[in-house]
C-alpha cells in the first residue's frame, strides 16, 4: 500500500507492474540475452561443441579482408541509395495521388501491390528480366538499338540494379505514409496561401513540405533501417556475386555461418548491429528535433 | 436453427474427410511384406541426401535394396546450394535420421564425424571398398562411410561436330587448346562456355588441373596440410590460376549469368565448342539431352608441354550412419549393400557410370558412354590423380567466389593465390589444424 496513492493514475492502481513480468521474461530470454551473448561470442572462435577466446581477431579479419570489408562498404551505399530514392520518388508520387483525380484510389492500390508480393518472388522475377541475353529488359533495349546491359554482373551496375528493385517494392508503403501525411495538412493553410497568391511550387515548399516532416521522417528512418538490413533480395538476385561485388554485411554474415565460421559470422552480426545503431539513432534524433509541431 | 444445421453438416463432412486420410500406409507395408525372401528384415530406413547427389542409379540401388530386404526406404532430398548447411545444422541438433549422404575427403571434417557419425572401423563389408576411398572417409583413424556411387573425373568436354567442321584435333598442350578456341571464335562459336552463374563451376578448371601439380610435387598436399608451405610455394598452382585467367577471352558474353544447365544446352546445341566440367555434370546432361552421348567427347585439361596429360578424379560422396540412428541395423545393412557388386550393377544399369567404382573387383559393364570410355583410358593408363581436397583436409570456403574473380579478370592470378591461401587459413584454423595457428 503506497502513501503516494493520490499521484497514481487509475491505470496504475488497477494494473500492478508485476503483470508485465511474463512478457518481460520472454523478451529478455529471446532478445536481450542472445544479444549480449553474441557480443561475447564475437570475441571467440566457436564450434557447436566448444569455444576459444581469440580477442579482437575476428574483427581484425573483418576489416582487413577485402571480401569482408566490401560488405560494410556496400551496406552503407545500398542503405543510402534505397533510402534516398524512396524518400524522393514516393513524395512525388504522393503529390500526384492527392490532386483529387477520380482514378486515385485505383492508382494507390496498384502502387501498393508490390509490397504484398513475396520479396523472393520479386527477386527471381527481376533476375530473369535482367538476364543479359534472355531477359526481356535487354531484349527491349535491343529493339531500341541499345546494346546489352549487364544489370547484375557489371561491377558498377549490380548493386544499383538490386537497389532499384528494392525501391520498386518499397514505394507502396512510403507513398502511403506520405499520402496520409499530405491529407493531414489542414486545408485552411493552403487556401490562405492561394488567396495570398502563392504559386503551386511555393505552396509546396512553404506549406506542404514542412508540415509533412513527420511523415518524411518515418519514411526516411524505415527505409534506412530496412535498406541496411536487406538480405533476401540481394541473396536471390546475385547471391553476393559475381565474386564478392554485391556482398552486403548480411550476406557476408550468412556466408560465414553457412561455411561453419561461426565466430566470424557472430562478429559480423555485432558490426551490423553497431552500424545500424550508429547510423539510425543520430539520424532519428536529428530529424525529430527538427520536427516542428503546429 | 438453420445455422446449427449447417454447422452439423460441416462437422460431419470434416469428420468423413479425416477418416479417409488415415489409411494410406497399411497398403504399402503389405506390398513390401509380399516381395520377400529369406533375407527379410523389414522396418524402415531414412536417407538424407543433396539433390544433385542422387540420380537414376541411386534410385535403382534403393529399389533393389527395398526388394531384397523388405525395408521401407524414405529418401529425403535437400536443395543443392543449402544442402551442406542444412546437413551440418541437422547434425548439430541430432536430426540426421539414419543415413546421410555427404562429402568425403576434406569436407567430411566439417561435419564433425567424431561427434555426429557412427564409427564403422572394422566392419566386415569394408573389405570390398577400395583403399583410396577408405582413406577419404577416415578421420582421426576411424572409418565412417561407404561410397554412394562411382568416382567422377574433370576435364574438357567438347562438341565433336564443331571439331569435325573446323578440322580441329584434340589439343596436346594448353597453347594448342587456346588456338582451337580461337578457331572456334573466328567461326562464330563460343570458344569456352563459362557458367559462372553457378559460382561453383568456376573452380573446376583449377581443381582439374591438380594432376600436373601432383605429378611435379607429389608430397605437396601433405606439406600443405602440415602448414609447412603456402600455395605460392608451388609454381604449378600459379600456372593453374593463369589458365583460369586466360579463359576470359574465349568466354560467351553472358558467362557471369549462365548456369551449368544453360552451358550444357549451349554445348549440345552447338553454340559453344568447349565446356570444362566433370563427368557427374555430363551424366545429368545426357539424361536431359540423349543426343549428347554421341555428340560430346572428352579430353583432359592439357598441360604446359605435350609430354604428359592426365585427369583429376573426384571421390564419390559417402553414405554415413548418424550416431543416434534409430534403425541402426538397417543402416549397416544399407552400407553393406552399397559395397556389393549387385548394387553397383543396379546402379550401372540405370545410370551409365561416370567413372570407375570404388569397389574391388567391380567392372563397369557394357553400358559405358563414349566420353566416359575416354575417361577410363586415362584411369587405366594411370594418368589420374585425386582432387586436392581428397589428399588434404584444408579447403577454403570462398574458393568458388575467388575463382570467379580470377576468371572474370577482376583480380590477377598473383592476388588470387594470396586470397585463396588466406581463405584456406581460416578453414584450417576453424578445424584446429596444427601448423596453421
Amino acid at each position: 500500500m503506497k502513501r503516494k496513492g493520490k499521484h497514481k493514475s487509475i491505470a496504475q492502481k488497477i494494473y500492478s507492474r508485476k503483470l508485465m513480468l511474463p512478457a518481460a521474461a520472454i523478451y529478455v530470454v529471446i532478445f536481450v540475452i542472445p544479444t549480449f551473448s553474441s557480443f561475447f561470442f564475437s570475441f571467440t572462435r566457436w564450434t557447436l561443441k566448444d569455444w576459444e577466446w581469440i580477442g579482437l581477431d575476428n574483427f581484425i579479419t573483418f576489416f582487413q579482408e577485402p571480401s569482408l570489408l566490401i560488405g560494410l562498404k556496400n551496406t552503407i551505399l545500398y542503405g543510402a541509395m534505397t533510402c534516398g530514392l524512396k524518400v524522393v520518388i514516393a513524395l512525388l508520387l504522393a503529390i500526384l495521388l492527392t490532386r483529387g483525380w477520380k482514378i486515385e484510389g485505383y492508382l494507390r492500390t496498384v502502387i501498393f501491390i508490390p509490397t504484398i508480393i513475396s520479396t523472393i518472388a520479386i527477386g527471381l522475377m527481376f533476375k530473369s528480366f535482367m538476364h543479359p541475353t534472355n531477359g526481356i529488359i535487354n531484349q527491349a533495349l535491343d529493339q531500341l538499338g541499345i546494346g546489352s546491359v549487364f544489370w547484375l554482373t557489371d561491377k558498377r551496375l549490380a548493386l544499383l540494379s538490386v537497389a532499384l528493385v528494392d525501391v520498386w517494392k518499397g514505394l507502396g508503403v512510403a507513398t502511403l505514409i506520405y499520402v496520409a501525411g499530405i491529407k493531414g495538412i489542414d486545408r485552411t493553410y493552403t487556401e490562405a496561401a492561394e488567396i495570398d497568391g502563392a504559386s503551386g511550387v511555393q505552396r509546396f515548399r512553404y506549406i506542404t513540405l514542412p508540415l509533412i516532416r513527420p511523415a518524411m521522417n518515418s519514411v526516411l528512418i524505415l527505409s534506412l533501417i530496412g535498406g541496411l538490413r536487406n538480405f533476401d533480395l540481394i541473396w536471390v538476385m546475385t547471391g553476393g556475386g559475381p565474386g564478392f561485388t554485391t556482398d552486403l554485411l548480411t550476406t557476408v554474415i550468412y556466408k560465414q555461418y553457412a561455411n561453419g565460421l561461426y565466430g566470424l559470422s557472430t562478429a559480423g552480426n555485432v558490426i551490423l548491429f553497431l552500424v545500424v545503431a550508429l547510423i539510425a539513432f543520430p539520424v532519428y534524433y536529428y530529424l525529430t528535433k527538427k520536427e516542428e509541431v503546429y | 436453427m438453420k445455422r446449427r444445421f449447417y454447422c452439423a453438416v460441416m462437422a460431419g463432412v470434416m469428420a468423413a474427410a479425416m477418416t479417409g486420410c488415415g489409411n494410406t500406409d497399411s497398403s504399402k507395408t503389405t506390398v513390401a511384406a509380399g516381395t520377400e525372401n529369406a533375407n527379410v528384415k523389414g522396418g524402415e530406413l531414412s536417407i538424407l541426401a543433396p539433390q544433385n547427389s542422387v540420380n537414376d542409379g541411386t534410385y535403382a540401388m534403393v529399389d533393389a535394396f527395398e526388394k531384397k530386404y523388405g525395408v521401407k526406404v524414405s529418401l529425403e532430398l535437400l536443395p543443392d546450394n543449402e544442402a551442406e548447411n542444412l546437413i551440418r545444422s541437422r547434425a548439430a541438433t541430432g536430426d540426421l535420421g539414419d543415413i546421410v549422404d555427404f562429402h568425403s575427403g576434406s569436407q567430411l571434417s566439417t561435419l564433425s564425424p567424431g561427434d555426429n557419425l557412427m564409427d564403422i572401423t572394422g566392419e566386415g563389408y569394408l573389405k570390398n571398398v577400395d583403399d583410396t576411398f577408405l582413406d577419404c572417409v577416415t578421420v582421426d583413424g576411424k572409418v565412417y562411410g561407404t561410397p554412394v556411387g562411382p568416382t567422377y573425373a574433370g576435364g574438357v568436354f567438347y562438341n565433336k561436330k564443331i571439331y569435325e567442321e573446323l578440322k580441329l584435333e584434340v589439343p596436346k598442350t594448353w597453347e594448342e587448346f587456346l588456338e582451337n578456341c580461337s578457331a572456334c571464335q573466328n567461326a562464330g562459336y563460343t570458344g569456352i562456355i563459362g557458367t559462372y552463374g553457378d559460382a561453383w563451376t568456376s573452380q573446376l578448371l583449377l581443381l582439374s588441373d591438380f594432376y600436373y601439380l601432383n605429378s611435379s610435387e607429389p608430397d605437396f598436399a601433405e606439406k600443405y596440410t602440415a602448414g609447412e608451405v603456402t600455395l605460392e610455394d608451388a609454381p604449378e598452382y600459379l600456372k593453374s590460376l593463369e589458365k583460369l585467367a586466360a579463359q576470359k577471352e574465349y568466354f560467351n558474353a553472358d558467362f557471369l549469368s549462365s548456369t551449368n544447365d544453360d552451358g550444357c544446352r549451349m554445348l549440345v546445341e552447338g553454340k559453344g565448342a568447349h565446356q570444362i566440367m566433370r563427368t557427374r555434370e555430363y551424366n545429368s546432361m545426357v539424361e536431359s539431352y540423349p543426343e549428347a552421348e554421341e555428340l560430346i567427347g572428352f579430353f583432359a585439361v592439357p598441360g604446359e608441354d605435350g609430354s604428359d596429360s592426365g585427369i583429376t578424379v573426384w571421390m564419390p560422396h559417402g553414405f554415413y550412419i548418424a550416431k543416434n540412428a534409430k534403425n541402426l541395423e538397417n543402416a549397416k545393412l544399407w552400407q553393406e549393400f552399397t559395397t556389393t557388386e549387385e548394387a553397383a550393377k543396379a546402379y550401372a544399369a540405370a545410370s551409365s557410370p561416370m567413372g570407375p567404382f570404388m569397389l574391388k573387383g567391380v567392372d563397369l559393364g557394357n553400358n559405358v558412354r563414349p566420353a566416359i570410355q575416354e575417361v577410363m583410358n586415362y584411369v587405366e593408363g594411370r594418368k589420374s590423380a585425386p582432387a586436392m581436397e581428397f589428399l588434404c583436409p584444408v579447403k577454403g570456403t570462398n574458393m568458388a567466389q575467388i575463382c570467379v574473380q580470377i576468371g572474370s579478370g577482376e583480380i590477377s592470378p598473383e592476388d588470387g593465390i594470396k586470397a585463396l591461401h588466406e581463405d584456406n587459413k581460416k578453414s584450417a584454423q576453424q578445424l584446429g589444424l596444427e601448423g596453421w595457428k
